[in-house]
């Protein structure tokens, strides 16, 4: 079994900060793996782990970073990396990034598996997956909370807002998971030094045949500024006023008598 | 584990990886163990570093390394309540180049890192030294959770925080009366704003020094975007404000806000100090098989204003990796206290060392600045009756009082900050 | 202008319809409910219907791909839902057409589409510049329903099977108000210290004929509820949003912010919550809460 994580340098969105006119200072927030691409990581490796898969990862940008999460997916047990180098590649169309996805797996797979986040932290589309199973004409299941491997099916369970769904499907097959998937590994000293010395292969998208992408036309990007009325009442100084201001509000909502 | 280095060093900030550095270039294996998830990701740190140290052993670093700013600009403020007396100096054009730069201490570190490994060192990030393993007081490597890694040497360069030295009672905790706190915020203000504030050209910058009553000792240091201000805290001074509120009092101080009060701070940190000086010093920064360097043994350099470490820490990796070298040919370990005797730091460590106490007196931040600007408040205010200097400082100090000693006075506490 | 939507509740197409009314365009539904074809067909022009158990990705995309070919639609819309993006993305990958997501309002300026769009898990608003052939998804709430009423058609389309994918489905057991029809939403947050005093928001919640829910931690992390409200869970836009414990994550307000009304009660005056609501109590929880539920007993 071959398996390919994708995984994504994303924005710490918590620590995000802004101009005083409203951008986002996104060069300076701090960025690391997605967190739900760390779930994808670990499972790929758990599938090494129990079946002898062998686990490659790829990320698209043009920065060290890149290749610092490409270790740290080597420290956790991945085997092989690559980085697709692409300036900016937080502003290609979705699309693009898709092409660019099914020419690396034409290039470096066949996999039966292609793992990656359900969504990234910044830009949270959900749509990537999708998209790479629809070029691949493969199946997808999408928003995996958990993963089986039985009897050479992948039996995936989706909670989602009508119920639990369980979708069983052979390789190949794309998924991608959430952050309830699993808990993932911290690395060892061992895995840590194991991932230093291991060689993080670099692509051009030439090298992959795609000759052109798509960026986004994005005219602007400001802080979302919620119009809210904003009244704040103090509970510690008068509980009394507080709740009778609460009680107020209900019954102007037309919820409470 | 079957792999093995010729040495180990725990901590990846300016002292580790010097220590690296100079220990890879004499032919060592050697591998760098960092509890953060990039070097420098621990470090809190003023700005400004020195070139003399770099100029000496890193050749190319003027055009590779991440300078912000040159300073040309030094300037030491006493802060009133709302009167400011500032001196300043503003250094003249350079053709070798500029005695110090301001940077980002993790980007610096990061790209002392990579010359590190460029050299052929490994720095691993990410990874807690648990211990130090020691086998009848000879240290044979450390332990990493459930990994053992073993090396002939050990070096500890694990900064301020000094757990593993605690752990093996190799030092004693610090007495907080030993302790001060580096508070640090950095605020962006652009590179057009800063120019035009500060009055700097291109790639000119200012450091600054401040003296308050309200928070001790301080520092302003200009980036290219960013301005990274800094208060050294001293818990036991009386009246102060609060450790957190610090900064902010600062930023609102009327000659500190006019410049930076519409910038939007990015970033907050703090740091334990330890701030005793040559007092502070390890007696035995050594033992069998292992070293200790930099902060970890106290070598670095409080001045009250600022935390002047990273030339220090240099140069005292460098020591520590003549050490290694020296006591692997046969020397005995304590060649590593020779060498830091006969060296620059220990004089400079000594030359300070009554500053901690000139600091802890507090007079230097609660009488100096109130008689700075009082004196020159009587001096420039104009009205019927002239005064002279003299009964300017007289009305001011109600005694016999020399300005030239005072200024003097002064200069010498920010002297080689 | 052709415009296709596709809809899993009524609700959403009468705001996917409004996108339609902006754009002055013809309306086409594709729904896999036949009950829901019926309702929808009285707001949009046509409606496609297939026949589906229940929803399985692969061979629903392909369903609407096929209808697509029949309808040619400048403009897809999908709701913002887990779903709803699952399939935007199958769709128009396929179509090899752009995708945006998180849509908070779009408009032509001269031969484009200006699309605003939330980023940053709904921390910041982008401007796309976009044109068509185009597929977005839209939030449940980001639109006002529209009025307009249509005497539309209805279509049965037979849905493509994908036989390399088998379902298993398990229906949730709604407990009175389903959280996405509710007119009162009332969640709790971390500011929760044990699963028992749920209780409080439970019975909060029924008095005011609503329903309630959690914060994505109480229910990933400590279990203590199925379900919750966040851009990974539901997605709601109520009358009035009752936030108790709350901190006000970006992540979880993304799926919050379009309820007409948000209060929320916190004992931390900086939680980001109170820069997001209309009424605001400092205050802790376990006082607050008590003695509401106590005013309120005793006025009804």
């Amino acid at each position: 079994m071959k398996i390919l994580t994708l995984i994504k340098l994303t924005l710490d969105i918590s620590q995000l900060k802004y101009e005083s006119t409203g951008e986002p200072l996104t060069e300076i927030a701090p960025k690391k793996m997605g967190d739900s691409d760390k779930c994808a990581v670990e499972e790929a490796v758990r599938l090494k782990e129990k079946l002898g898969a062998y686990t490659v990862v790829a990320t698209i940008g043009s920065t060290s970073e890149n290749e610092r999460i490409i270790r740290d997916a080597y420290a956790m047990g991945i085997d092989e990396g690559y980085i697709v180098k692409v300036e900016d590649p937080e502003i290609l169309q979705a699309t693009s990034i898709g092409k660019i996805v099914s020419s690396l797996v034409e290039k470096t797979g066949p996999y039966d598996l292609i793992i990656l986040g359900a969504g990234s932290l910044d830009t949270h589309s959900y749509t990537l997956g999708s998209i790479i199973a629809s070029k691949l004409n493969i199946p997808i299941i999408a928003g995996v909370d958990s993963l089986q491997y039985v009897d050479g099916f992948f039996e995936a369970l989706c909670i989602m807002e009508d119920g639990a769904y369980t979708f069983r499907a052979k390789a190949p097959l794309v998924v991608t998971v959430t952050t309830e998937a699993n808990e993932p590994r911290i690395p060892t000293l061992k895995t840590i030094l194991r991932s230093k010395k291991m060689e993080v292969k670099t692509l051009t998208i030439h090298d992959l045949g795609v000759d052109d992408v798509v960026k986004v036309d994005l005219l602007d990007v400001k802080r979302y500024v919620v119009n809210r009325r904003k009244i704040l009442w103090d509970a510690s100084e008068d509980l009394e006023k507080a709740v009778d201001k609460f009680i107020e509000v209900l019954v102007s909502e037309g919820v409470a008598q | 584990m079957s792999e093995r280095y010729d040495v180990i060093i725990v901590g990846a900030g300016p002292a580790g990886l010097a220590t690296a550095y100079f220990l890879v270039k004499k032919g060592f294996k050697v591998i760098v163990l960092e509890r953060g998830s990039e070097p420098g990701s621990k470090n809190v740190f003023g700005g400004r570093i020195y070139s003399y140290v770099l100029d000496k052993y890193f050749s190319g670093w003027r055009s590779e390394a991440p300078v912000e700013r040159w300073v040309r600009r030094e300037k030491l403020s006493l802060l009133c309540k709302n009167d400011v007396v500032s001196l300043e100096y503003e250094i003249g054009r350079e053709i070798d180049g500029y005695d110090s730069f301001t940077t980002f201490l993790s980007r610096f570190l990061k790209w002392m890192a990579l010359r590190v490994e460029q050299e052929g060192a490994i720095v691993a990030t990410s990874v807690r030294v648990d211990e130090v393993l020691f086998d009848d007081g000879k240290a044979r490597g450390v332990r990493v959770g459930e990994d053992k890694l073993e090396a002939e040497y050990t070096v500890i360069a694990e900064g301020a925080n000094t757990l593993l030295l605690e752990k093996h009672s190799l030092r004693d905790k610090i007495s907080p009366k030993d302790i001060t706190i580096g508070i640090k915020e950095v605020i962006k203000l652009g590179r057009e704003k800063i120019e035009e504030r500060f009055g700097l050209i291109g790639e000119e910058g200012l450091a600054q020094f401040l003296l308050s009553p309200l928070f001790g000792g301080g520092f302003i240091y200009t980036m290219k975007d960013y301005v990274s201000i800094g208060v050294v805290y001293r818990p036991l001074i009386k009246d102060q404000v609060e450790a957190k509120d610090v900064i902010e009092e600062l930023r609102l101080h009327p000659s500190i806000s006019k410049l930076i009060g519409d910038g939007i701070p990015i970033e907050y940190s703090a740091h334990i100090i330890r701030e005793a000086g040559y007092r502070d010093l390890m007696s035995k920064p050594y033992g069998d098989r292992y070293l200790v360097v930099g902060d970890a043994a106290g070598l670095l350099l409080n001045t009250g204003f600022t935390i002047r470490g990273v030339d220090l820490a240099i140069e005292s990796g460098r020591l520590a990796g003549e050490a290694i070298d020296r006591i692997s040919k046969g020397e005995d370990p304590s060649i590593y206290v020779k060498l830091l005797r006969e060296s620059e730091i220990i004089q400079m460590l000594k030359k300070f060392r009554g500053v901690p106490e000139v600091l802890s007196n507090h007079k230097i931040y609660t009488v100096y600045p109130e008689i700075a600007c009082r004196i020159l408040k009587n001096m420039y205010s104009v009205d019927e009756s002239p005064i002279t200097l003299r009964e300017s400082i007289r009305e001011a100090t109600g005694s016999r009082f020399s300005m030239i000693k005072f200024i003097l006075e002064l200069l010498f506490m920010v002297k080689n900050l | 202008m052709k415009i296709m939507l596709y809809g899993e509740s009524i609700e959403w197409i009468k705001q996917a319809r409004t996108v339609a009314d902006i754009l002055d365009g013809e309306t086409i539904g594709v729904t896999p409910s036949r009950e829901l074809g019926n309702e929808a067909v009285k707001i949009l022009n046509k409606v496609y219907v297939f026949d589906s158990i229940h929803y399985e990705p692969n061979s629903y995309y392909k369903t609407i791909y096929k209808i697509a070919e029949e309808v040619k639609p400048d403009l897809s819309i999908f709701p913002s839902t887990i779903k709803g993006r699952t399939l935007a993305g199958l769709y128009a990958g396929s179509r090899d057409e752009p995708v945006i997501t998180d849509v908070v309002d779009l408009r032509y300026v001269g031969r484009f589409l200006e699309v605003k769009r939330l980023v940053y898990g709904g921390a910041c608003v982008a401007v796309l510049r976009a044109s068509t052939p185009l597929t977005i998804c839209i939030s449940q709430g980001a639109f006002k329903p529209s009025e307009k009423g249509e005497n539309g058609k209805i279509e049965y389309f037979s849905r493509v099977d994908e036989e390399r994918v088998q379902t298993i489905f398990k229906p949730r057991e709604y407990l009175g108000i389903p959280l996405e029809r509710a007119e009162v939403v009332v969640v709790a947050g971390r500011g929760f210290k044990k699963r028992e005093d749920l209780e409080m928001v439970k019975e909060l919640s029924s008095r005011l004929d609503g329903a309630w829910s959690v914060t994505r931690p109480l229910a990933a992390d400590y279990g203590w509820a199925d379900t919750w409200i966040g851009i990974s869970g539901a997605i709601v836009s109520p009358r009035l949003y009752i936030a108790i414990g709350v901190s006000g994550q970006p992540l979880h307000m993304i799926a919050a912010r379009n309820s007409k009304t948000i209060i929320a009660v916190n004992k931390d005056p900086s939680a980001p919550i109170f820069e997001e609501v209309d009424y605001g109590i400092i205050g802790d929880l376990y006082q607050v809460i008590p003695r509401l539920l106590e005013k309120i007993k005793k006025k009804t």
